[in-house]
């Protein structure tokens, strides 16, 4: 059985480390400051916040995709906010999963290809997928399955033709492919029924502690915190003038 | 970057009717440039192998291109004749190896008689030094026979001893007919491929003998007996041109100066390639005007291109998040855009060249007949390849656009999905 695969990745004890972050579109004024924000291997942190609390804009930071004004962001052992573009940007494919809020795939690919779209970015996750499961085929199909798409004819079909939540699924196995260190799931649920949202999150949290990725899951959905390691409020988290964030 | 293909190509997939209808439009619009520069390029081939084997064309005194026109093309009329004794004066001079006279001026259902004698079959080369050879019958002998080119022969079903009757003039509609005076087929040359393909080829007697009870374009009396005509009178006075074949092609400007300064009567000498190349310059402007045209529509085929790129990219801004999320820079997104735009074009000029082909394969027979123009399916030629590399180099330019507008938006965007 899948679930008793044992993790093959070695993952940094602190996969997420944020330091006296400061960010501001151009000039205007601060929108986060956050002195500090940490995850340890494996842990499932539930990060709450209003829409509009600047919840994109940080992932969009941790993910390298926009550089802070001061601060530091370590990923592992890696200081990303000293590296170029470029490199930020192969640091997120190889060490960051994501889950969005919905339209997560590429609709023309199959559903297979979508979840391999994981690590095409990236030769570590590629090299760890196969080390774990033999071939990325396996992997994906491993994962699928454990996301409960168990059904074999539908990695062929184009991920148009799929239902909201199983696209959810397919995008988690995406996100878990190659084991990365972190995964980041931005409201992933808030288009699934209340029902499906549960199955969800505990199917993710579940990969996510079998692979021992640590999980950051931003939601402003506060009934989920209750499946989650710790729970953080952006708002107190966020040290910027709440005037600013208007 | 295999990876960016593979993605590139299932989107254009997912997209295929659109991308199908692009596709099309620059497959035509590269046959169409293509086909130009073909047409082009054969038709200059194809004139420059008629001419081959003549060192020299002597007319009356006319624009070198005309003369060449009409003496070799068969295209428009001669302003003027010469007289046999001016012909024979420069036949004789020393160098000269072989003259070929002919006398133009009727025709058989549209198709040009020429006057001519045994020598037009002998010394007579096309494709460079191919000689005229006869498919069926022998070459004219009595007054009365006639030789038919091949397309003569087959357009009008003639065979073998096949009567037929010459018109007066070159108009294709003519009432004034030499009935009087029927001709034999005798022969049938083999095809050619040049406008020796169209003529009807009797002798210079020939020419003469039916003109007898001619005046100023009409038929004046009974027509005669031939028995009782001196055939001093079917001598030939007066030819429409003659070609030159020299011994010594170093006595070339000197037979030209001979006779362009000719005393008896003004008249021109021209060497056939030199002609060709003052009508290239005449039509130069024509053909630089056909495939500017044929650009142009080219430039719309890819406007097309650029449009269908552009119309998509609001669209797939979400495609663009998603990729970049997994990993992408920028310019992997820019990739993206590239391969598309480079795929559909080349794909384009790809299907534009088989179109061309297909199109040739049917059409060349037409233009052969029609225009003696011989274009056969083959690969691009050097010339044809750097237009085609110009058409893709274009896409690219044109790809861009939506490219770099991609990759602009994918940098401010990050991953956030802008729906």
């Amino acid at each position: 059985m899948a679930a008793h695969a044992p993790a093959t990745a070695d993952h940094p004890e602190v996969p997420l480390l944020v330091r006296d972050l400061e960010f501001g579109w151009g000039r205007d004024p601060v929108l986060l400051r956050i002195p500090e924000l940490r995850l340890a291997a494996g842990e499932r942190v539930f990060l709450h916040g209003p829409s509009g609390s600047g919840k994109s804009t940080l992932l969009n930071l941790v993910a390298g995709t926009l550089a802070p004004r001061s601060g530091s962001i370590r990923i592992g052992d890696v200081e990303a906010t000293a590296l170029p573009a470029r490199r930020r940007d192969r640091l997120r494919a190889e060490r960051m999963g994501f889950v969005f809020q919905q339209f997560n795939l590429l609709p023309f690919l199959s559903v297979r290809d979508n979840v391999l779209l994981g690590c095409r970015f990236s030769k570590r996750r590629r090299a760890r997928a196969i080390a774990h499961d033999g071939s990325l085929e396996a992997a994906a199909h491993r994962l699928l399955e454990a996301l409960g798409l168990a059904d074999g004819p539908i990695f062929n079909r184009p991920a148009a033709e799929l239902s909201v939540g199983q696209q959810q699924r397919v995008a988690a196995a995406r996100a878990l492919i190659g084991e990365p260190d972190l995964v980041i799931a931005d409201e992933p649920t808030s288009a699934l029924d209340a029902d499906a949202r549960h199955g969800f999150l505990q199917l993710v949290g579940e990969e996510c502690a079998r692979s021992g990725a640590a999980l950051l899951f931003v939601s402003h959905d506060r009934a989920l915190e209750a499946d989650f390691d710790r729970a953080l409020d952006l708002r107190t988290l966020n040290h910027a003038a709440p005037e600013a964030r208007a | 970057m295999s990876a960016m293909i593979r993605i590139a190509a299932a989107s254009l997939w997912s997209r295929r009717f659109t991308a199908l209808l692009t596709l099309l439009t620059v497959a035509v619009s590269v046959m169409l440039f293509v086909g130009v520069e073909r047409v082009r390029g054969e038709a200059r081939e194809s004139f420059l192998r008629t001419v081959g084997g003549i060192d020299l064309i002597v007319g009356a005194r006319s624009h070198p291109v005309q003369l060449m026109l009409y003496s070799v093309f068969r295209l428009g009329d001669a302003t003027n004749n010469l007289s046999w004794d001016s012909y024979r004066a420069i036949a004789e001079q020393p160098g000269v190896g072989w003259t070929v006279p002919i006398s133009l001026g009727d025709s058989h259902r549209g198709y040009r008689v020429v006057g001519t004698t045994a020598d037009y079959f002998e010394h007579v080369r096309y494709a460079g030094s191919r000689s005229l050879e006869l498919r069926q019958g022998v070459w004219f002998d009595d007054l009365f026979d006639a030789v038919i080119g091949a397309e003569v022969a087959q357009r009008l079903g003639y065979d073998l001893g096949e009567t037929i009757i010459l018109a007066h003039g070159t108009a294709v509609a003519n009432p004034q007919q030499h009935d009087d005076r029927p001709f034999t087929v005798v022969g049938i040359l083999a095809p050619t491929g040049t406008p020796i393909d169209q003529g009807v080829y009797v002798s210079l007697e020939a020419i003469e003998a039916i003109h007898l009870n001619w005046r100023t374009g009409t038929r004046v009396g009974r027509t005669p007996d031939l028995a009782q005509i001196d055939p001093a009178r079917l001598q030939p006075r007066a030819i429409t041109a003659f070609y030159v074949g020299l011994d010594d092609r170093l006595a070339i400007f000197n037979i030209q100066r001979i006779v362009n300064q000719f005393g008896a009567e003004p008249l021109t000498a021209v060497l056939p390639g030199v002609a060709l190349q003052q009508l290239w310059q005449l039509l130069g402007v024509a053909e630089r005007a056909m495939l500017v045209i044929a650009a142009c529509v080219v430039l719309a085929g890819l406007l097309g291109l650029l449009t269908v790129l552009l119309a998509t990219l609001s669209e797939r801004r979400r495609e663009m998040a998603i990729l970049r999320a997994v990993g992408a820079r920028p310019i992997d997104v820019f990739g993206l855009l590239m391969t598309e735009a480079l795929l559909l074009a080349t794909a384009g000029v790809a299907l534009g060249v088989l179109l061309l082909q297909a199109a040739i394969a049917l059409g060349s027979g037409w233009l052969q007949a029609r225009y003696g123009i011989a274009i056969s399916p083959g690969w691009p030629s050097a010339a044809e390849w750097k237009l085609l590399g110009g058409v893709v180099g274009a896409a690219a330019v044109v790809g861009l656009v939506p490219a770099l507008l991609a990759y602009r938006r994918s940098v401010a965007d990050g991953m956030s999905i802008r729906n």
